[in-house]
């Protein structure tokens, strides 16, 4: 190469890099929209049980506050109206209506919760708790027997001092070290007797103590998202209970089951307050109420804030990104944007490791068919159309047809092939995300032809060969255009495609060996006849 | 190992493919010229016009409408051949040793019905075989006869001589013998032999099969090595000349010798292939920069041919 396809080359790879620079750095635009593992979908579903009448079914509906962001919120009780009302232990939604038996009552919605984290003082004598509800410290509900027990705690373990810092972390250190979590162990009683409990009994005696020592506390209920850990796959839940304690006039948090002290990891959604069971609410003895979550990558969340930013930069040159887009076309430039990528692998697949192959863009069709369905179903899929494909055409060969118009038998047989696969597939489910229309059909007819050409000219050897090929570079195109980090970042910055060009220019202008001609020219090294 | 491969095959100047293309036929071959190579039908023109000799061309079906005519156009003919105008490595031709009563047997023996050439010649007009996949012509031509002396190295079909043509300079030759592996064809791909050939005697050098060494003709048995090409001086003479037929600086010229009409030049090629190379044992590189440095534009084909010998 001389110094001006160099320079071409470099000019070509460096503009983008400058543009992206010039984003990130002098605009200070994160490099990419971050994808967020905070967002989680929940769902609560009552099952309405009873005879169809005129009722009102009631269930708690988390509060947004600063830790909880809510979005989305869609639900669904036909022959139901939803109403919403606000009580000190949480807002309570409604479902009022005739509300027929077995009806599936879902209220559903996505949150983003922030991690807590108080910032409590060391030492504190007084609370004000003149502005608070009175129920928060509130401990004649105890019975006598747990109140015995409960003094006896409060003889082991309360230190002295008169710091009531000392004293909640005390309580928190018991019943957090001592009292250890056993779903089964429900009343606080024999929790405290044998030193076992589940979330609510250890909430509920974190409460009693404090209370009784004349600090206000909350028994929150609410879920807790740990245990989800594979995203996509959607869990039952079970209501859990912690505490909010009022200190210095703010409400902190604390978990004596997970051990959070005045803190809270984002796992934790607050549902309701002081009332010790969901069911509490539902006015409908009979009725069952569920929750599930759902993890999400959300990525449309993140695009939007991204798009946000985007906006308050007012630049000219950021009008230009294709977030702006209407979804549906986004949704076709991320395809659209990964071609290029694709024959970059193609390009040095061919020319610079020497693998042949059917068609020059074949492969990155198949890998864009691939990426629609998957892998496996994918490449299953086409060999059985290829393979059938190539009994019609030695079939039709048989009746001496012309060549378009066999051609075009082949393309129908094709399409009727594809259709009755929908139909049927549609009908066993058995492939969720089959989209024919990205199918490249006619394309795979002229494979057939090619094949089945090839398949006789140059024998089922050769033939293979060249299709191994093919299915080698659209496998690998696959997995790279299944990098999600590659497809966010050419649909953030398209100015990459300018660098595709250049390293194309690169791969166009090398001229040295390709790998496979240094097996199949090999020979040459040998003395050979002349010896 | 692998760059160690890589410094041998520049040592010994091995030509790839991408510098093949890149350094040679792109720099040398014009685009509008590919036509003057790629349709058969021209390259039969031009020849008369150079003075090649060609096989002759019975006729030219241009139109599915002339298929009819077909069995009377036969008749005349007890061989023949049939060849898209504008076929790639030899796909789509179709050779008939003897017809008899409508009844064609192909050189292999296996017994076409003149439907079966009908619809052959249909395929080749709808552009089956054709390098860009148009509409194309199929001809129907005269056939080779295997030469006498050309008998002991070749099984069924028609040995032919490829030369490699440098700016008008000869710069490489091999002669490819049809194997019982190739179905008579000429072609490497399919399992034909490559021989290389000493352009200055003539003679055989080395020979490859599938890209490996082999000394003996697997199916008769005739020693590969040393083996004279008959009228070679005349092969050489017709090839140079396909330079200003063609006008293409690197092109590859087939010829067969037919055993009464001698050497006639079957297809040009614009983008020859490298296995030329493993049948000399000798890189096209190194011989293809000596030629850059002995061009003169005002050397007559035989000059070229003389600087080309004593260069070599």
């Amino acid at each position: 190469m001389n110094w001006k396809n160099w320079l071409i080359v470099i000019l070509l790879i460096l503009v983008p890099l400058g543009s992206i620079f010039y984003k990130s750095y002098v605009l200070d635009l994160p490099l990419l929209p971050q994808v967020s593992r905070d967002f989680w979908e929940l769902e609560l579903v009552i099952n309405a049980k009873g005879n169809e009448e005129q009722r009102k079914i009631g269930f708690p509906i988390p509060k947004a506050s600063k830790y909880l962001e809510i979005q989305k919120i869609k639900y669904d009780g036909k022959k139901s109206v939803l109403s919403i009302e606000q009580k000190s232990e949480g807002n309570i939604g409604w479902w009022i209506g005739k509300i027929p038996k077995k009806k599936r009552l879902s209220y559903q919605f996505v949150v983003k919760i922030k991690e807590r984290k108080h910032k409590i003082p060391k030492t504190l004598r007084f609370i004000d708790s003149s502005k608070i509800n009175k129920q928060y410290l509130d401990s004649s509900q105890i019975d006598a027997k747990t109140l015995e027990a409960i003094q006896k705690v409060e003889r082991d373990i309360l230190p002295k001092s008169q710091n009531i810092i000392e004293k909640l972390k005390a309580i928190y250190y018991f019943i957090y070290d001592e009292i250890s979590y056993d779903p089964k162990v429900k009343n606080t009683f024999d929790s405290l007797n044998q030193l076992e409990g589940n979330s609510h009994a250890k909430a509920q005696i974190f409460a009693y103590i404090l209370r009784h020592n004349k600090i206000p506390t909350k028994v929150v209920a609410g879920l807790w998202l740990n245990k989800i850990k594979k995203d996509k796959k959607r869990k039952s839940l079970k209501i859990y209970y912690w505490n909010e304690v009022y200190i210095k006039g703010k409400w902190i948090a604390f978990c004596t089951t997970n051990g959070f002290f005045a803190s809270l990891s984002k796992n934790y959604v607050p549902l309701f307050e002081q009332k010790d069971s969901i069911s509490d609410f539902l006015n409908d003895k009979d009725s069952k109420i569920k929750i599930f979550a759902k993890k999400m990558m959300s990525r449309e969340f993140q695009v939007s804030e991204y798009q946000n930013r985007l906006k308050k930069q007012n630049s000219a040159y950021l009008m230009f990104s294709l977030y702006f887009l209407p979804l549906r076309i986004q949704f076709i430039f991320k395809v659209l944007l990964l071609i290029p990528i694709g024959a970059i692998l193609l390009a040095f697949c061919r020319n610079i490791i020497g693998i042949k192959t059917f068609g020059i863009f074949m492969p990155i069709l198949l890998a864009l068919f691939f990426k629609e369905t998957n892998f496996i179903f994918g490449i299953s899929f086409f060999v059985l159309l290829v393979g059938l494909g190539y009994l019609e055409k030695y079939l039709l060969d048989k009746i001496y047809l012309l060549a378009v118009p066999r051609l075009s038998i082949l393309l129908t047989l094709v399409v009727i092939f594809i259709t009755i696969f929908a139909i049927f597939n549609d009908q066993s489910k058995l492939f969720s995300n089959f989209t024919p229309v990205l199918f490249p059909i006619v394309i795979t007819t002229i494979f057939i032809e090619r094949f089945s050409i090839m398949m006789m000219e140059e024998g089922p050897k050769n033939t293979v060969f060249v299709l191994l090929g093919t299915f080698f570079i659209s496998l690998i195109s696959y997995w790279v255009l299944s990098i999600q980090i590659l497809q966010d970042f050419i649909f953030t910055y398209p100015e990459t495609l300018f660098a595709v060009i250049g390293i194309l220019i690169l791969i166009g202008k090398y001229n040295s060996y390709r790998l496979t001609e240094l097996f199949r020219f090999k020979e040459i090294l040998k003395p050979g006849a002349k010896a | 190992m692998m760059l160690k491969t890589v410094k041998a095959f520049k040592k010994i100047g091995l030509l790839g493919m991408n510098a093949r293309v890149g350094n040679y036929i792109l720099p040398f071959n014009p685009r509008k010229n590919y036509p003057r190579v790629d349709d058969k039908v021209l390259t039969d023109k031009l020849a008369k016009d150079y003075e090649i000799p060609m096989p002759q061309n019975y006729y030219v079906f241009e139109r599915f409408g002339d298929i009819k005519k077909l069995s009377d156009l036969l008749k005349p003919h007890f061989d023949f051949v049939i060849k898209p105008s504008k076929g790639a490595m030899g796909n789509g031709i179709l050779v008939i040793g003897e017809s008899q009563n409508e009844n064609y047997a192909k050189t292999s023996g296996k017994v076409l019905t003149i439907k079966d050439i009908k619809y052959h010649i249909s395929s080749i007009l709808s552009g089956l075989y054709s390098l860009d996949g148009y509409p194309d012509k199929a001809i129907v031509q005269y056939r080779i006869k295997l030469h006498e002396k050309l008998k002991e190295i070749s099984y069924q079909g028609i040995p032919d001589i490829r030369v490699i043509i440098f700016r008008g300079y000869p710069v490489m030759a091999m002669t490819r013998l049809p194997t019982s592996l190739s179905d008579g064809r000429a072609n490497l791909h399919q399992g034909a032999i490559g021989a290389g050939i000493n352009l200055k005697t003539g003679k055989t050098v080395n020979a490859i099969l599938k890209n490996s060494n082999i000394l003996k003709h697997p199916d008769t048995n005739c020693d590969l090595i040393d083996f004279e090409i008959p009228q070679w001086t005349e092969i050489l003479k017709m090839a140079v000349k396909c330079y200003e037929l063609s006008g293409l600086g690197y092109v590859g010229v087939d010829i067969a010798i037919d055993n009464e009409l001698g050497p006639m030049v079957i297809e040009l090629n614009a983008r020859p292939g490298l296995s030329i190379q493993l049948a000399n044992i000798c890189g096209l590189n190194t011989r293809l920069k000596q030629i850059n440095k002995i061009f003169d534009k005002n050397h007559s084909p035989s000059d070229r041919i003389q600087s080309s010998l004593s260069a070599f």
